[in-house]
């Protein structure tokens, strides 16, 4: 008796995770001709929404003056105490000067050791020169190497995708030694 | 830096008053005659005679219209601009005249002969606009009474 | 801000009335005392009512010209809104300053004054501590309703070497006018123009002044800014530490604005209103305010220097004071302990000036240990013979009915003396007679001026000490006897007589200022009023009516200002002195005072004064130890010889913040750390002990003072119970000091500058007839056939001040400020507003 019941149970749990099994499988198998969500980075480029919050770059203007006018604003409303600004005069005129202003940051860091990507800065920033960029990639080293400094951040707009320089944006553009950032945006 | 005969009038005008300084319009009214325009050098001279300082001078010089600080035409035609005259065309004038001499506001004729300028209040709101030529008042002026002594002053 | 219960929010309210007349008058419906003359907008803010204004300032004359702070006053009924700025409170008054019809006028005022305002607030520097951005914020409106383009009329430019300015930013509150003139009598900046078209501006464009910069600090816009400052850093970022200047004995508190470890700016006070809170109002001058780059100069000393035979190379501080422990020993050994000289620079606080003369004292076991002080300075030790005089503080300069100014010109030495003198003389109808060699700008202010003989002054002091001598005085002083006995005649009348006097008076005649209290008894309190009303009676008869040929000998009409105002002072000190006279001794240094108290001389142990250390260098001393002081670049002329008798030494310690000449002849120099770096207390010349904040850390490896000399003694066996905490170095001072029992850095911390109170000279003991007789002596020498040559003189009044810190101004740019190159003039501005 005993013998003949522990057979047929056993050859139900054999049916059951036969079944069980299939039904797995069949998820799995119906998955394999589906397009892929997983991207084989950093061999592939990484799709970003455009609305991420990066790191940062610092814009110029039109004519490719420096938008900083370095009011400290966003220093000041940085949570985190990560960027650190020295301004200075320069009283040549529009056309001669890097800057959009008699006043530009002679010295623009921010640290992405103490950066928590809240935007605050943008937020505050007057003359939209700091923005959020895409890029992530911060792997470094020391710590040393997550202050940016500012021609790094100037440079950052160049490297981010979809950016046309306009006419007299372009000689800045092509100054630019790094490459662009492995991303594209959705 | 005053001529002999003025100087002796500044004497006398200096005596009319208890405190020295007292006697400073008067007395920039003589230098401004003497030289055409209230010049640096009246500005210092008349500081000193008068124990002011330079800047106390050039404070009074500056605030009155009357007096100019540069070289000016032979006619200095002053629109008011202030609300009466304003309001009763003074924008209009001004604008006519520049068209007229064919130059702009705080600017000489290339002849020398007018010096445009936009003044503040005249104290002549009752027969608004009004026009001052060098010291004189023309009231209730109107585009074409200013073309008639333009053309009387030329 | 617009809370009635807020309590004063610039915290610049605590004057004490409880010495002063009061008046009850009602504010919003609560009944409050204000003293009596005070302005409506100081009442209401010292009962927490804050009212917004402009122009308002302590301590300038009324203007009324921004009409924010209007009140609604309903008893006695004013059918118009009234500004309170102009307006004294009386008794019973009720105002309104809190509705409807009050809030609508003030945002119309906003938005009038910025409707030609340029909103550049991001590179303004004076955002974050603007006035007009923080009234703005509190009583104005979100919009505007005048857009237009062509706001910017005038330029911005630079008009001094120290002052920047934005035309455009002007509310024309004109606060720096009247700084100017009020405060420095100097009417450098001056409004010109009128209407819109009115602008901040000089006569040649350029504003030639002595560079004080008061102007900008009173400034509620960006209109006027530092140069220095000029976007460096924002006041956000910078942290106020409040402490005190150390150029001259005057004792300013300063705010100085540090951004991490560098020392960026220092002012009187912020643009949020925040006061140092010190003696000195919102007033600095030149020095204190822009020669703070010497802090961070690149010469700054930032290790320990050994000599190695021609050459001071850098070492460690161990090698360094073991090598000095070491060879201090020897030569103590060898030549005993008189053989070492101490050195000490009066500027040094008074904690490193009591630690040197412990060294002195229980180390070193000499008693050669003194300050350095140079024959020509103020004789303090003839002042305090018989005992101390009253001191008078700044307030009761600012409070006394006469001053008496005797040598000295205070606007270059002294200058917050100058200005408290202009303030009394302004504000308080005070009387000041002059009586001086040098000119003086003071004697604008003047009411009786007397040019004397160069090194005549004790001759003055002999003429208000005896009526009899007084023909003989005015021969000395080449003065006339009238004059002579004009001023003797209004000294003896007056209530309170401050003597400011300055290094012209010597000796006997030093010592017989103490006398001068009761030769010219006080008159009683009501004679005293009458002659001060006559004596304002008088002035205003003679400027309605002095003749146009003789100068008015006061600064033209000053008086049809004189407010029943209360002090100026922060803080709770009485105003009054006990005694009739009072005196200001303005000696040279910025602990000159301190250093004496805490024993920094050798007079009492029969030690070498610093002078004969330097010459019986290589004889009696063998070895010198210097904090602090260059005595090679002070000797004047005299260099080359101090060189040769320091090199005579066998062993030469040096501690200063720069490599100085002197430091050059060392064999071991060790930095210290400048006023920025130090913390302790120092004592100005009104006897007022003040606490000096650290705000910034060490620069490199410098040490304080203190701690070098602790840690030498500590190598050569003596401990001095410091446990390495100043607050210990300052309890053994007030337990040694006499004046200090009682003190500590918490109390000092609190309190603010507190003034040391010694006890008065016992006239019993002066001997009147030795004192008089030596005086006469002193007359008697004077040359009298010199004649009084006031352009001579002129020449050397100017420079004094910078030439005591040769080791700090050698290292500041600011000091030979350099114009902007290729930039001209800027040309005044036009005479009408630009179509």
């Amino acid at each position: 008796m005993s013998i003949l019941s522990n057979i047929i149970n056993a050859a139900k749990e054999v049916v059951e995770v036969a079944r069980t099994t299939a039904q797995g499988m069949s998820v799995t198998l119906s998955h394999i001709p589906q397009k892929k969500d997983t991207v084989s980075y950093p061999d592939e480029p990484v799709q970003i929404y455009r609305r991420f919050r990066g790191e940062h770059f610092l814009d110029v203007n039109e004519d490719g003056k420096e938008r900083c006018v370095s009011c400290f604003l966003c220093a000041a409303a940085c949570p985190a105490d990560a960027i650190y600004i020295e301004g200075a005069e320069d009283p040549r005129p529009y056309e001669q000067r890097a800057s959009m202003d008699h006043r530009y940051a002679k010295v623009y860091q921010i640290d992405y050791g103490r950066c928590i990507l809240c935007g605050f800065c943008v937020d505050a920033c007057p003359t939209d020169a700091i923005n959020h960029g895409h890029n992530f990639e911060w792997a470094v080293y020391t710590p040393g190497e997550l202050v940016k400094d500012k021609d790094y951040l100037l440079g950052n707009k160049w490297r981010e995708p979809d950016v046309t320089p306009t006419e007299k944006q372009r000689p800045l553009a092509a100054k630019q030694k790094h490459d662009k950032f492995n991303i594209t945006l959705k | 830096m005053l001529s002999q005969a003025n100087e002796k009038k500044l004497d006398e005008i200096i005596s009319h008053y208890p405190v020295k300084r007292s006697a400073i319009l008067p007395a920039l009214y003589l230098a401004q005659e003497e030289h055409g325009y209230v010049t640096d050098e009246d500005v210092k001279y008349l500081a000193q005679r008068l124990d002011m300082r330079v800047n106390e001078v050039e404070e009074v010089v500056t605030f009155y219209t009357m007096y100019s600080r540069k070289p000016v035409g032979k006619y200095k035609l002053q629109v008011c601009r202030t609300l009466s005259c304003m309001l009763m065309g003074a924008e209009q004038i001004a604008e006519h005249l520049e068209h007229k001499l064919k130059c702009g506001m705080n600017e000489t004729t290339p002849d020398g002969k007018f010096t445009l300028m936009e003044v503040e209040c005249l104290g002549y709101c009752d027969l608004a606009p009004c026009l001052q030529v060098n010291f004189d008042y023309h009231e209730k002026v109107t585009t074409e009474s200013v073309d008639k002594l333009i053309e009387s002053l030329k | 801000m617009r809370s009635n219960n807020a309590g004063c929010r610039f915290g610049v309210c605590q004057r004490k009335t409880d010495f002063m007349e009061t008046v009850k008058l009602t504010i919003n419906g609560q009944e409050v005392t204000a003293p009596k003359g005070e302005l409506l907008i100081e009442a209401c803010e010292m009962n927490g009512v804050y009212l917004p204004r402009f122009c308002h300032y302590r301590g300038l004359t009324p203007q009324a010209s921004c009409r924010m702070c209007v009140v609604r006053v309903d008893n006695p009924k004013i059918p118009k809104l009234q500004t309170a700025c102009t307006m004294p409170v009386t008794d019973g008054m009720a105002v309104t300053t809190d509705s409807q019809e009050i809030e609508d006028v003030r945002a119309a005022m906003i938005e009038f004054l910025l409707s030609n305002h340029p909103v550049d607030c991001p590179v303004c520097d004076r955002a974050g501590e603007c006035e007009l951005q923080d009234q703005t914020y509190g009583f104005g409106e979100d919009r505007t309703r005048s857009q237009y383009d062509d706001k910017d009329n005038y330029l911005e430019r630079q008009i001094s070497p120290f002052i920047y300015n934005d035309p455009q930013r002007c509310v024309t509150c004109k606060r720096c006018t009247r700084v100017c003139e009020e405060w420095m009598d100097e009417n450098a900046i001056t409004v010109l123009n009128r209407g819109a078209s009115t602008v901040i501006s000089a006569f040649s464009g350029w504003v030639e002044c002595s560079d004080c910069g008061n102007c900008v600090d009173v400034c509620p816009t960006g209109t006027l800014l530092h140069v220095p400052y000029k976007y460096v850093a924002r006041p956000w970022d910078l942290k106020q530490t409040p402490t005190v200047c150390n150029f001259c004995s005057d004792g300013c508190s300063v705010l100085a604005g540090t951004r991490g470890e560098n020392l960026i700016r220092n002012v009187a006070r912020d643009g949020r209103g925040r006061t140092a809170g010190g003696i000195n109002h919102d007033f600095l001058c030149s020095l204190g305010r822009y020669t703070v780059d010497f802090v961070h100069s690149k010469d700054r000393l930032d290790r320990p220097m050994i000599r190695r035979g021609e050459h001071l190379i850098p070492t460690t501080w161990d090698d360094a004071l073991q090598h000095v422990a070491q060879r201090l020993g020897e030569l103590k050994a060898q030549h005993g302990g008189d053989s070492v000289g101490v050195i000490s620079a009066a500027r040094l606080l008074n904690e490193d000036q009591f630690t040197l003369r412990k060294f002195a004292d229980d180390v070193l076991q000499t008693k050669h240990a003194e300050y350095y002080h140079d024959d020509d300075e103020i004789d303090l030790a003839s002042f305090f013979r018989y005992g101390a005089p009253t001191i008078a503080t700044q307030a009761h300069l600012q409070n006394a009915d006469t001053i008496l100014l005797i040598g000295s010109d205070p606007n270059e030495e002294n200058p917050l003396t100058a200005f408290s003198i202009r303030w009394a003389v302004r504000q308080k109808a005070a009387r000041l007679i002059t009586v001086n060699a040098m000119p003086s700008r003071l004697e604008r202010q003047a009411n009786i001026s007397l040019r004397v003989r160069e090194g005549s002054e004790g001759a003055f002091v002999q003429a208000l000490l005896d009526d009899a001598k007084l023909n003989d005085a005015a021969a000395a002083l080449g003065v006339k006897a009238e004059d002579l006995q004009a001023v003797r005649k209004a000294v003896a009348e007056s209530g309170r007589v401050v003597v400011v006097f300055g290094d012209e008076l010597r000796g006997a005649a030093v010592e017989a200022l103490a006398l001068l209290e009761s030769a010219l008894a006080a008159p009683s309190a009501e004679a005293a009023d009458a002659a001060k009303k006559a004596y304002i009676d008088a002035l205003q008869r003679q400027v309605k009516s002095s003749n146009s040929t003789q100068k008015p000998s006061i600064n033209e009409n000053p008086y049809t200002y004189i407010v029943e105002h209360p002090t100026l002072e922060v803080g709770a000190e009485p105003v009054r002195t006990e005694t009739k006279f009072s005196f200001l001794p303005l000696v040279r240094y910025s602990n000159t005072m301190g250093a004496g108290l805490v024993g920094m001389h050798s007079d009492d142990k029969g030690g070498m004064s610093a002078h004969a250390m330097i010459n019986a260098a290589g004889g009696g001393i063998k070895a010198l130890f210097i904090a602090g002081e260059d005595v090679v670049s002070k000797a004047n002329g005299e260099a080359s010889r101090v060189s040769t008798q320091l090199a005579k030494l066998d062993f030469l310690v040096v501690q200063d913040m720069f490599l100085t000449e002197t430091a050059k002849l060392a064999d071991v120099v060790f930095p210290v750390t400048s006023y920025a770096e130090a913390q302790g207390t120092q004592v100005n010349n009104g006897m007022q002990i003040q606490f000096v904040r650290r705000a910034i850390p060490p620069v490199g490896q410098a040490r304080p003072d203190w701690m070098v000399v602790n840690q030498l003694a500590k190598l050569m066996g003596v401990d001095f119970g410091y446990q390495g905490q100043l607050k210990t170095i300052f309890k053994q001072i007030a337990d040694a000091v006499p004046g200090c029992a009682g003190l500590s850095h918490n109390l000092l911390v609190n309190e603010g500058a507190t003034q040391i109170s010694l006890p008065q000279p016992e006239q019993s003991k002066i001997n009147r007839a030795d004192v008089l007789e030596r005086l006469a002596g002193q007359v008697a020498k004077i040359n009298r056939n010199v004649a009084v040559d006031a352009a001579a003189l002129t020449a050397k009044a100017g420079t004094r001040l910078k030439q005591r810190y040769p080791q700090i101004t050698q290292h500041s740019e600011m000091l030979t400020p350099e114009l902007p190159q290729g930039v001209e003039a800027a040309a005044p501005a036009p005479l009408v507003f630009p179509a």
